[in-house]
């Protein structure tokens, strides 16, 4: 009776479309969180920061067409708006990277919830 | 069937935890935030010099330039040593590559031979000091995000 004890446990709330479920809502409640959170702080600093490259693009064209800086500054200054902005991007892309990984582990232990309870003991 | 089922995904599932960016790096923080002061005394000194009608011209200012490259180099060593880390990696050549373009600005004078006009030479300051102002923001916005792991795990 032992092993037919432990395959009926092991099955009780075990199924494919059950774990699924599990980790589907963990995930989704992690990215909701997460961009709610995250986001905004992410989205409204690069919407500043665009604005601010895009600015300065518009003070580079206008000193190099009256002369005060060389074609050579006006250039220096152009790379260092795209070093800026690729900057950013890095960072929109790290975050980004962070809030789908955190989705991805709360799935993960979401799902080592659900096992551990099926075998009535903690075996992950 | 269920048996094979419950087996493989604890087999998916005891395997660690995911792991897509490296973990936060104190060192590597506070690294960014003494470059970004320094940047900034750069700034605020070359400001105040020109207000003052003193000498703000590159040879014044080499020592500090090359301190904070070396600091650069440091923590692009110690970046190498950490894994995932390819996203701060790229930030620190931008960085690098940007404060290298400053150096070349200032040493051009930042402004046309002959251009006297203090307004100008602010202005045109100002459109450098700002997109390293914001390179160095993001940054540190990114080491922010970082800061929810365990600083134990961002080591290979």
């Amino acid at each position: 009776m032992p092993p037919r004890f432990r395959s009926r446990s092991v099955a009780t709330g075990f199924s494919l479309e059950g774990i699924f479920q599990v980790m589907f809502d963990a995930a989704k409640n992690s990215l909701q969180q997460n961009v709610r959170s995250k986001w905004p702080k992410i989205r409204d600093l690069t919407t500043a920061s665009i604005k601010d490259i895009a600015q300065n693009f518009i003070d580079i064209k206008e000193l190099s067409d009256s002369g005060a800086i060389t074609q050579e500054q006006a250039k220096l200054k152009i790379s260092l708006q795209k070093n800026a902005f690729q900057t950013m991007l890095l960072t929109e892309k790290g975050i980004g990277l962070i809030i789908v990984e955190d989705a991805l582990n709360s799935a993960l232990n979401a799902a080592k919830k659900v096992v551990n309870t099926a075998v009535g003991f903690v075996l992950i | 069937m269920k048996k094979l089922l419950f087996f493989f995904i604890v087999g998916v599932i005891s395997c660690s935890e995911v792991r897509l960016v490296g973990a936060y790096d104190e060192k590597v923080d506070d690294g960014i935030q003494s470059i970004a002061k320094q940047v900034s005394a750069i700034f605020v000194d070359i400001d105040k010099k020109i207000d003052q009608q003193k000498d703000w011209s590159y040879p014044n200012y080499v020592e500090q330039y090359s301190k904070i490259e070396t600091e650069i180099k440091t923590l692009r060593i110690r970046t190498n040593g950490l894994s995932k880390y390819e996203i701060v990696k790229g930030q620190l050549t931008l960085l690098d590559s940007s404060m290298h373009l400053l150096q070349r600005d200032h040493q051009s004078g930042f402004v046309a031979p002959g251009v006297t006009d203090v307004a100008v030479l602010k202005k045109s300051i100002a459109i450098d000091e700002s997109a390293i102002a914001k390179s160095l923001t993001m940054m540190l916005e990114l080491q922010e995000g970082l800061k929810r792991k365990p600083v134990s795990s961002a080591k290979k």
